[in-house]
């Protein structure tokens, strides 16, 4: 009787077994047509509006054409550190090459955002520190794909008379600063000092060379880029101008228009593949870009950053080996 | 006595007959494949098959084939050998249970009549060609389909509930990490797929209920069947070139990117396949530059791995990843390139 029972409830066991095989095998074969997948660097190309070539043919980008180190011009072909970063992140969206790339000359620290808001270029990669008035508000910011700090240039005459915070405080007018810059913000509302504003830091480097100013405040990037002009006659102060509220660190990134959030997505997501192959070991587009323009003149190495917001995205090389 | 020699005398004669059946089935079948793919290929225009047909060798077209049939090819064998397995013991059962069945259910029959040396090697096959992902319900096919066979019958007392807990274990200290990673992503399928197979596996081995033989061979069989048709669809719709961009440079110094097929390269043109359907003949000089490029069917669904081989790729695949890691994609590949200015 037993043995019969069992016999029963074994070959009902092997019915609920093969029915729920048979519909895991059903399942499986639509499971892949209806999933819903996570969005794909292709798809974020169309929502950018960057997939088709024939509407968009050049990926226009806003550079600086007067940084030393950072953003420069020379022999008619742009170079720099921040236009080899743009390279990078254009390739990836498949605009390889300089003929792919509209290089937009952005004269002042202002227009980058004015350019961005009237759709003049697609990315700007000039200095743009990532702070909240602007992020988010105006434009979006993807990045940062480089962190440094404010820092202050002076003729290399006056190292003995300006030494300290305290020194640079005693000069008021003649430190110069770029208008609009967060420089500018950290010395007249953080630290209370009437300084002098230009449209660019070009104009207080030029007032410092001719004697109008006696040091210029900026990212220390920015300056370095000076002091290999002008080695002999210029260096960066070794001070800290940050204070309690504001530490002075910039944290530097790419603007985007905002109203294209996937492009913001992509920049981010690339910027990121770069990040996680320097983690691994790897050179990188980023390492060689800092190698070539700024180690020398920037007194350390700098690693790049994590970026903020990584999206996640599908891309061909999605089932890589993971380290 | 004569009977018996007049049935062995046929089976005799019917042999050749069968193997020749076979033999023409296993060269016509990949054949009329091969040509329906180049048809499919060439959106369907028959002078593009034609300069197909020309190009394409039937070497490269069969290796295409077994490439991208091999997957679909052993699944419907492991499905029809699993089913028939479970269907052999119920109908076995049935008959000693005083129902017996007018005669074998259709897949029954062909599980049996497989060698163990053809069940060996679609498992084997499956086991290296199928994603990872379902890889677990190959156990349970596993189970169904050599029950009937004398090396797991030979397996009695404490052996398999022995052999069961071992494989369970090991298969859970190697996918517990997968599975929960599949709860915090919410991926309810994988979980099932990963957990389920395996635990059924200890059970689905055995008889069907008497009462549910006939009913299962009628429905399960048909339907398993039109499965199998569908899923040879994408098979032959897989493109049998691989997919380039071509970048060429025009004498007035525009650049084009052409996506598509090449077809064939001779010592003065290129013939290029476009992606779009055209076809388009390139003077060698003009070309700059070709690049591979994948294409979006390749891209995966999930984002989740077995240690560290990608939950869709098969185990072959997997392999080759690690040893040859893929190269990022070419500026090329991304988007529709169109002209450029050189």
């Amino acid at each position: 009787m037993a043995g019969n029972w069992w016999k029963r409830v074994r070959s009902l066991m092997t019915a609920v077994a093969v029915t729920i095989l048979l519909v895991l095998a059903g399942a499986s074969a639509c499971e892949e047509e209806t999933h819903e997948s996570k969005p794909s660097v292709e798809q974020k190309l169309k929502d950018a509006g960057l997939f088709e070539h024939s509407t968009h043919p050049k990926l226009k980008i806003g550079v600086y054409i007067n940084r030393p180190l950072l953003g420069f011009v020379e022999r008619g072909v742009n170079g720099g550190f921040e236009v080899d970063i743009a390279r990078y992140v254009a390739k990836n969206l498949g605009y390889q090459g300089d003929g792919k790339i509209e290089w937009v000359t952005v004269p002042s620290v202002n227009d980058r955002m004015l350019y961005l808001e009237r759709g003049q270029v697609d990315l700007v990669f000039a200095s743009l520190s990532m702070i909240p008035d602007r992020c988010d508000k105006r434009i979006l910011c993807a990045g940062p794909y480089l962190v440094t700090e404010q820092s202050v240039l002076i003729p290399t005459a006056l190292k003995a008379k300006i030494a300290t915070i305290q020194d640079l405080a005693k000069l008021g007018e003649k430190v110069c600063t770029a208008a609009g810059s967060t420089s500018e913000k950290l010395l007249r509302e953080d630290r209370g000092m009437q300084v002098s504003s230009l449209n660019s830091t070009e104009e207080c480097v030029a007032g410092v060379r001719n004697g109008t100013y006696e040091a210029v405040s900026s990212d220390r990037t920015i300056l370095a880029g000076f002091v290999s002009r002008y080695p002999n006659e210029l260096m960066v102060l070794n001070v800290k101008l940050g204070t309690s509220t504001n530490q002075g660190i910039e944290r530097i990134g790419v603007g985007v228009p905002r109203n294209n959030t996937a492009l913001r997505e992509l920049v981010d997501y690339f910027l990121n593949k770069s990040f996680d192959n320097q983690q691994k070991g790897k050179t990188t587009e980023w390492t060689a870009a800092f190698d070539k323009h700024l180690s020398r003149w920037y007194g350390e190495q700098l690693t790049q950053p994590r970026p903020d917001n990584v999206p996640i995205l599908l891309d061909y090389d999605a089932k890589a080996p993971k380290p | 006595m004569s009977s018996v020699d007049d049935t062995s005398s046929t089976k005799t004669k019917r042999r050749p007959r069968s193997s020749q059946a076979f033999w023409t089935l296993a060269v016509a079948l990949p054949a009329a494949f091969s040509l329906l793919r180049l048809w499919i290929e060439a959106g369907g225009q028959v002078q593009i098959v034609l300069l197909l047909a020309a190009n394409v060798s039937a070497t490269n077209l069969l290796a295409a084939l077994f490439v991208t049939g091999t997957r679909v090819v052993s699944m419907g064998l492991v499905v029809i050998f699993a089913v028939g397995g479970v269907l052999f013991v119920s109908a076995d059962a049935a008959g000693q249970a005083g129902r017996p069945l007018a005669r074998r259910p259709l897949f029954a029959r062909w599980t049996q009549a497989a060698p163990l040396w053809l069940l060996t090697t679609t498992f084997v096959l499956a086991a290296a060609t199928w994603p990872i992902l379902y890889l677990p319900m190959l156990l349970p096919a596993l189970v169904a389909t050599f029950q009937t066979t004398a090396p797991y019958r030979a397996l009695s007392g404490v052996w398999l509930p022995l052999i069961y807990t071992v494989m369970l274990t090991l298969y859970g200290v190697i996918i517990w990490p997968t599975l929960v990673e599949a709860w915090l992503q919410k991926e309810y399928f994988v979980l099932s797929i990963l957990a389920l197979p395996p635990l059924l596996a200890t059970v689905v081995g055995g008889r069907l209920p008497t009462s549910l033989v006939r009913p299962t061979a009628a429905i399960v069989q048909p339907v398993v069947l039109v499965l199998l048709v569908w899923a040879m669809l994408p098979v032959v719709s897989a493109p049998v070139l691989p997919l380039t961009v071509t970048t060429v440079s025009d004498p007035d110094e525009t650049t084009r990117f052409i996506r598509g097929h090449v077809i064939g390269t001779e010592d003065d043109m290129t013939v290029i396949l476009q992606e779009h359907g055209s076809v388009q003949y390139i003077e060698q000089e003009k070309i700059v530059a070709r690049v591979l490029c994948p294409s979006p069917e390749e891209l995966p669904v999930y984002r989740l791995r077995v240690h560290k081989f990608h939950v869709e790729d098969s185990l072959l695949e997997g392999i080759g990843r690690r040893v040859r890691p893929p190269t990022p994609t070419d500026a090329a590949c991304r988007g529709d390139q169109g002209v450029g200015t050189s």
